[in-house]
């Protein structure tokens, strides 16, 4: 009985001014009053993230983290064994050279180990005299000057032997490190001293992504969807570079993403977000404001929320009424919508 | 007329061999006439149905309606120009005089549409809409499959029925409703496009570059040619996943990297269901004009000869068809005309005593209606409900003259003269040539001011006057000829005393007429009470337009919030019609169309569902009328709160529709300029009509409470990064609507290619909320990505829903039924109401529309065109009488013919109605008929009898016989029409009540009052 006078009590306060009704107070709604159809709720389910359009990412790497290694050498023929950006484990065969100056380095190498071992055996054996002062100070120094020499030279041409072993294909680059080799575009094999390639070990890759500035503030962490890693990244740091409308983030990678560096990659940044999750079925519109309505006994509360987001499993809404364990209509919400705008009443 | 008789009687096998013709004739002119259940009431009308997806309401009327308005404004002949905007869709309605040719007035309106056409925004689409007619909805039905998806059901009606149907004769469309239609949807990922350098031009540039087949000429090939040709059209999904997209580093990509390719559908618009489950509709629409019991027969035969073809378990589910309607419409007046004959025929046979000399009269009956079929035929005039109805009321006066000359014939017997048979019965026959031939033209009169109804009363009962008309001609024609042929051999030598009954009659009319003549006081005393009681009737009376015609099935209408979107829409329906079939049993099965058609015919809101509900057969109701069916299906759906219900029926709907532009009994428009003070004003009139007792089914049109997200580029920043309206709306069209960029052939059908999200609607990208739209991302032309709302302001926008216009100014409506009571006393209130409590704003009025517009609008013309048709009968009376006073003294008849008219209304609980009005003309008829037949006769005897009181009493008691049988036959031949109960007897039924009260009255007045007011004029004329 009280519904039957509530309802169109409701619908004729509704008639008379239907915009100040719902801009100044919510109105529960009771059940009785939509008995005929079917009501279904789901509870809301709270949400600490929430996920921006996707956008591009790329994978670089910590500037200075890289190995870059230098043949002191021109090369006539260059065999490349592994691709730009492929992991390589240390030892594994690079590319295959060869040029009159790469067999010369072998010699040359030869000769400063011979050199430094000479110098070596001279230079131990007046270790013991200059301490007898059985010879002049000038003369060690002299025998010093020639080992240190010898030694670097040596140190020189070892260093540079590391990254190459000679096989029966040839004079094979050799990885020194673990790494993605990234080989240098525009590196002239012809002039000896220019940086070949680089060797990037796997914890020196980053995400960068630049972003809009006004995201910036919202933007807690970056997801790989195309990757299936969870919750990969973490330690967004500013980049240096900044734009009008951009700025740049840096981003750690975990290890496990199988990202190469140079890889442009789809990326969703992720905010941070404290509200619930209910589905679209469970929001209305009245008077611009949105609502969802909660069951409350035998009524229907109606709860003023600001919706954030949409994902695939429904909206994401703020309010400030806490919605943890409450059951959130979600069928035949119209109805409650037409109800309240008087609607149906004669 | 002499020479037509005696031709007649001498050319006696010649006139039996052209009767034999003339039924043979009629017989194939009665298969050969279109059937309908209505006559075609629609005024000539020109629809316009434009598309413009994406647009707001007011943008649509301001840069659509309008323009169009002002175009169509300056065609002649037009009446009223009607438009319905909402978003999207604006539907615009021309109506033309009457008579106005279809052809022309469609011919004007496209030429005026292209000079506009140019001016209104590139992106529209639609036109002219088929040649229809409300009536034109006559067939629909669902494509039922279980084991196909809603998509397969839907290309199956468009691309395997569809054709088919709409080549049968007729069929003007067939629009196609519900289900999803198929669609290949490419969906770009914006990241991977920026990723690329690529644009969303430069895919469809790729596409349309791809997908073309060029013919290249032809090549001799020794002495034969080749004919060359480029082949590119994707014709699977495949064919467009590999296209090869140049990306700006000279390479290229597969479509299918950078955008997802699938099957989609189109944007929906409306959806179907049936018992609570989505499904797809077909609605055959019959050009105007065209034969409707014809189109749906041969639509019937050839969707049955399309069924073996129909993929297994597909079955074609009928659930409106007009044949059905036009069966029993026609089925009811059929049987009433079968027995008005059955009953003329034994009337003639009490009354005349004389089997043969009824069988001679009867034969009348027959012929004049196969002559009337011919008549019928030759004037293109259909077999209808009101044509038909015409001919019933038509029987019992169709054998007055044949009365007249067979009673003659007889009584020209009875004095045997010495003369040949032939002789007697031309000299009888001649004799009363003069009145018969009169008394038809009386008639004829009485029907004129019929021709003279306008709008729907008028194309409803044009074809009855025109049915009577043909129908008395060709009873005049053939009891000047036919008659007294069959006289010749049937009434020779068969002298029958007049029956004893009669005899005993005679002798009870003469003692009583005696005692009236004697003492008139009294008599004179109750016929001046009748006619005070009558005129006081006549002011208590409920008046209404016209009785609802019972078409057999229900729609409920309903209207939800107005922001509702489609799957909330139709979950609401789906519930309200399982509880239906649960709880209703008479309810066969429930079809419900929310939202717009396919061709925009009716562009209803999302929020607007027609509810159709097929009823069982009537002798499984528990109710006893359809009324009570009503209120258990009100009282079922009384819980379904929150949205506004209302009840009609198919064709009702329509015809409201098409003569108001509103559904309902009473429409109350509020015309002015500004939108929320018409809604304020609406729904004020609303409160107060909710009021007014008998009001029903009240509903104030939602013409506010739109609301738009408008995207405005913000100048500065879209002008230093090249972000232009229309390259972000590119690019936001085709996360919402979608954007068609080519058509895809497949066999027989036509596949739209479309830039669209919705194949990857659970995709974190879709735009469900104003925040998604914030954060959406623009790709600009630098291939770097902003959130819209760093490129563009985005502000929510209240705007009207809905905006309809009559004559180019904008109006609301309030529309109510009216129940348990006329609609011209609810109206007179309501106005009452109106005026005290409502206060209109300078520049704003009210009009008052629906039935009661087209009631106030019949009883205007009657008003005006019955006094003329009155004069006319005087003049008739003064060309044979050669008297005013006699004149005068017979038409003093017609007062009291009425109030026996309007008491019978009164006790029966009709209404005075157009029918009603149309019952009241043709008792003019009789009652005049009546005392033509009685004033001739008492002024034949003036030279027999010189006595003027025994002349007086002679004269009545020989006419009670002939006045007795004109009475009844006419009284008698309405009876099966006043209480048969099958669908299309409401309309005729207020018709008959009046004419058989008022025989009654008439019929009294004429054997009592007329001779005790001759006698008073013979007194004072000496």
């Amino acid at each position: 009985m009280l519904n039957r006078l509530l309802g169109p009590l409701l619908v004729g306060m509704l008639l008379l001014h239907p915009h100040d009704v719902f801009s100044q107070t919510p109105t529960d709604v009771p059940l009785s009053a939509l008995s005929s159809y079917t009501l279904t709720y789901v509870p809301a389910e709270a949400v600490a993230v929430k996920r921006l359009p996707a956008t591009v990412g790329h994978i670089t790497y910590r500037p200075g983290d890289a190995f870059e290694v230098t043949l002191p050498f021109a090369i006539q023929q260059f065999s490349p064994e592994t691709l730009d950006g492929q992991w390589v484990e240390k030892g594994q065969t690079l590319a295959y050279l060869d040029g009159r100056e790469v067999h010369h380095f072998f010699d040359e190498a030869a000769s400063a180990e011979s050199l430094f071992l000479l110098t070596k055996r001279h230079y131990e054996r007046n270790r013991k005299d200059i301490a007898d002062q059985v010879i002049k100070l000038p003369e060690w120094l002299a025998i010093a000057q020639a080992y240190e020499q010898a030694k670097l030279a040596y140190e020189h041409t070892r260093h540079a032997r590391e990254w190459l072993s000679e096989t029966d294909n040839g004079v094979a680059l050799v990885a020194d490190h673990s790494g993605y080799v990234e080989w240098l575009a525009g590196a002239s094999m012809s002039t000896a001293g220019q940086p070949l390639l680089r060797i990037i070990p796997g914890q020196a890759l980053r995400l960068e992504v630049a972003v809009s500035a006004s995201q910036v503030p919202l933007i807690t962490a970056f997801s790989l969807p195309d990757k299936q890693c969870v919750d990969p990244l973490t330690g967004i740091r500013p980049a240096q570079r900044d734009e009008q409308y951009w700025r740049t983030l840096w981003v750690d990678l975990a290890s496990d993403c199988s990202l190469r560096p140079g890889q442009t990659v789809r990326v969703e940044p992720i905010a941070s977000f404290s509200g619930w999750r209910v589905p679209g079925s469970a929001l209305m519109t009245l008077d611009d404001q949105q609502w969802i309505a909660v069951l409350n006994n035998q009524t229907l509360e109606l709860i003023p929320v600001d919706v954030r987001a949409t994902d695939a499993q429904g909206v994401l809404i703020e309010t400030t009424t806490p919605l943890g364990g409450r059951q959130v209509l979600n069928q035949s919400l119209s109805v409650v919508q037409g109800y309240l705008m008087g609607m149906g009443g004669e | 007329m002499a020479a037509l008789l005696r031709f007649a009687l001498t050319q006696r096998v010649f006139v039996l061999i052209a009767a034999a013709v003339l039924m043979f004739v009629g017989w194939r002119a009665w298969n050969e006439i279109p059937i309908d259940a209505f006559p075609d009431i629609s005024p000539t009308q020109v629809k316009i149905v434009i598309k413009a997806p994406g647009m707001t309401t007011t943008e649509v009327e301001a840069q659509i309606t309008r323009p169009i308005e002002l175009e169509l404004l300056g065609i002649p002949r037009q009446e009223m120009l009607r438009s319905t905007t909402k978003y999207a869709i604006t539907s615009i309605t021309l109506d033309f005089e009457q008579g106005t040719d279809i052809y022309w007035a469609r011919q004007q309106v496209n030429e005026r549409l292209s000079n506009v056409w140019a001016q209104l925004p590139s992106f529209i689409s639609g036109g002219v809409a088929p040649m229809s007619t409300p009536l034109s909805e006559m067939f629909m039905f669902t494509v039922d499959n279980p084991s196909l998806t809603l998509q397969q059901r839907r290309d199956l009606l468009d691309w395997t029925i569809r054709p088919v149907l709409r080549a049968v004769p007729g069929v003007a469309e067939l629009n196609s409703l519900g289900g999803y239609v198929k669609t290949f949807e490419i969906t770009p990922d914006v990241s991977t496009l920026m990723q690329l350098g690529l644009s969303q031009d430069d895919l469809v540039s790729a596409i349309n570059d791809a997908h073309q087949n060029v013919g290249l000429g032809r090549m001799n090939r020794g002495v034969d040619t080749l004919i060359v040709r480029t082949q590119g059209r994707f014709e699977t999904l495949d064919d467009i996943k590999a296209l090869a997209v140049p990306t700006p580093d000279g390479r290229s990509i597969r479509l299918s990297e950078v955008a997802t390719v699938s099957i989609g559908s189109l944007t929906r618009y409306g959806a179907v269901t049936k018992n609570g489950e989505e499904a797809v509709q077909g609605l055959v629409i019959a050009l105007k004009g065209s034969n409707t019991a014809q189109v749906v027969a041969d639509v019937k035969t050839r969707l049955a000869d399309l069924q073996p073809s129909l993929p297994e378990g597909t079955t074609i589910n009928v659930f409106y068809d007009r044949a059905e309607l036009i069966d029993t419409a026609v089925g009811t007046i059929t049987e009433a005309l079968i027995e008005a004959v059955v009953l003329v025929i034994v009337l003639l046979a009490l009354f005349l005593g004389n089997v043969r000399a009824a069988l001679t009269v009867s034969l009348i009956l027959p012929l004049a209606a196969l002559s009337t079929f011919i008549l019928m035929h030759t004037f293109d005039l259909t077999a209808n409900l009101m044509s038909l109805g015409g001919l019933v009321i038509a029987i019992g006066m169709l054998v007055d003259a044949s009365v007249v000359v067979v009673e003659n014939v007889a009584t020209h017997q009875q004095r045997k003269a010495p003369l040949p048979f032939l002789h007697v019965i031309f000299r009888a026959s001649k004799e009363v040539t003069a009145p018969v031939v009169a008394g038809t033209i009386i008639v004829v009169v009485v029907f004129s001011p019929l021709f003279t109804l306008s709008g729907l009363e008028g194309k409803l009962f044009a074809p009855v006057a025109l049915t009577i008309v043909f129908a008395m001609v060709s009873a005049l024609i053939l009891s000047l000829t036919v008659t007294p042929v069959i006289a010749s051999w049937l009434m020779a030598g068969t002298e029958a005393p007049m029956p004893k009954y009669m005899v005993w009659l005679q002798q009870v009319f003469l003692t009583s007429v005696r005692r009236v003549l004697a003492t008139p006081g009294p008599a004179i005393a109750v016929a001046l009470v009748a006619l005070v009681a009558g005129g006081y009737l006549f002011v208590v009376i409920g008046k209404s337009f016209m009785p609802t015609m019972d078409e057999g099935d229900i729609i409920v209408q309903f209207e939800k919030s107005p922001g509702i979107n489609l799957d909330a829409s139709v979950a609401i329906d789906t519930q309200a019609e399982k509880h239906l079939l649960a709880t209703v049993p008479e309810v066969l099965q429930v079809v419900a169309r929310t939202g717009s058609d396919e061709l925009g015919l009716d562009p209803m809101g999302l929020n607007e569902t027609d509810v159709f509900l097929q009823l069982k057969p009537r002798d499984e109701w528990r109710q006893g009328s359809k009324a009570e069916l009503i209120d258990d299906i009100r009282a079922a759906l009384a819980g379904y709160t929150g949205l506004n219900q209302n009840f009609t029926q198919p064709i009702q709907m329509r015809v409201s529709e098409m003569l108001t532009g509103t559904s309902g009994d009473v429409s109350i428009k509020v015309f002015g300029d500004d939108v929320e003070t018409l809604a304020g004003l609406t729904s004020d009139i609303q409160r107060l009509v909710t009021k007014v007792q008998g009001s029903s089914d009240v509903q104030a049109a939602m013409i506010e409470g739109g609301q738009y997200l408008n995207i405005k580029p913000k100048p500065a920043v879209a002008a230093q990064l090249g972000v232009s309206v229309r390259s972000l709306a590119d690019q936001l069209i085709v996360q919402l609507e979608g954007r068609e960029i080519g058509q895809i052939s497949q066999g027989e059908t036509f596949i739209p290619l479309r830039l669209s999200a919705s194949a990857v609607q659970n995709q974190p990208l879709r735009l469900g909320s104003i925040e998604d739209v914030r954060h959406w991302p623009v790709l600009l032309p630098n291939q770097r990505v902003l959130p819209l709302s760093d490129v563009a302001d985005i502000a929510l926008q209240e705007g009207p829903l809905l905006i309809e216009r009559e004559q180019s100014r904008r109006f609301a409506v309030v529309t109510s039924n009216v129940t348990g009571r006329d609609v011209v006393g609810f109206v007179n209130e309501l106005q009452s109401q109106i005026q005290q409590q409502i206060t209109l704003p300078n520049g704003y009025w009210i009009d008052f529309g629906g039935e009661f517009e087209n009631q106030q609008r019949a009883m205007g013309n009657l008003l005006l065109v019955v006094p003329v048709a009155l004069l006319l009968i005087f003049v008739i009376l003064f060309t044979t009488f050669r008297s005013v006073w006699l004149s005068l003294l017979i038409l003093a008849n017609i007062p009291f013919a009425l109030v026996g008219g309007i008491a019978s209304l009164y006790v029966s609980g009709a209404y005075l109605s157009v029918p009603a009005s149309v019952g009241f003309i043709a008792l003019l008829g009789v009652a005049v008929l009546n005392g033509v037949v009685m004033v001739s006769f008492l002024e034949q005897l003036r030279l027999r009898i010189a006595d003027l009181t025994e002349r007086v009493e002679q004269g009545a008691v020989r006419r009670l016989r002939p006045v007795l049988m004109t009475a009844t036959t006419a009284m008698f031949g309405l009876f099966p029409l006043a209480f048969a109960t099958g669908p299309g007897a409401e309309i005729q039924q207020p018709l008959a009540i009046v004419v058989i009260g008022g025989l009654v009255t008439s019929t009294l007045t004429t054997l009592y009052l007329l001779p005790v007011f001759y006698r008073l004029l013979e007194k004072r004329r000496g």
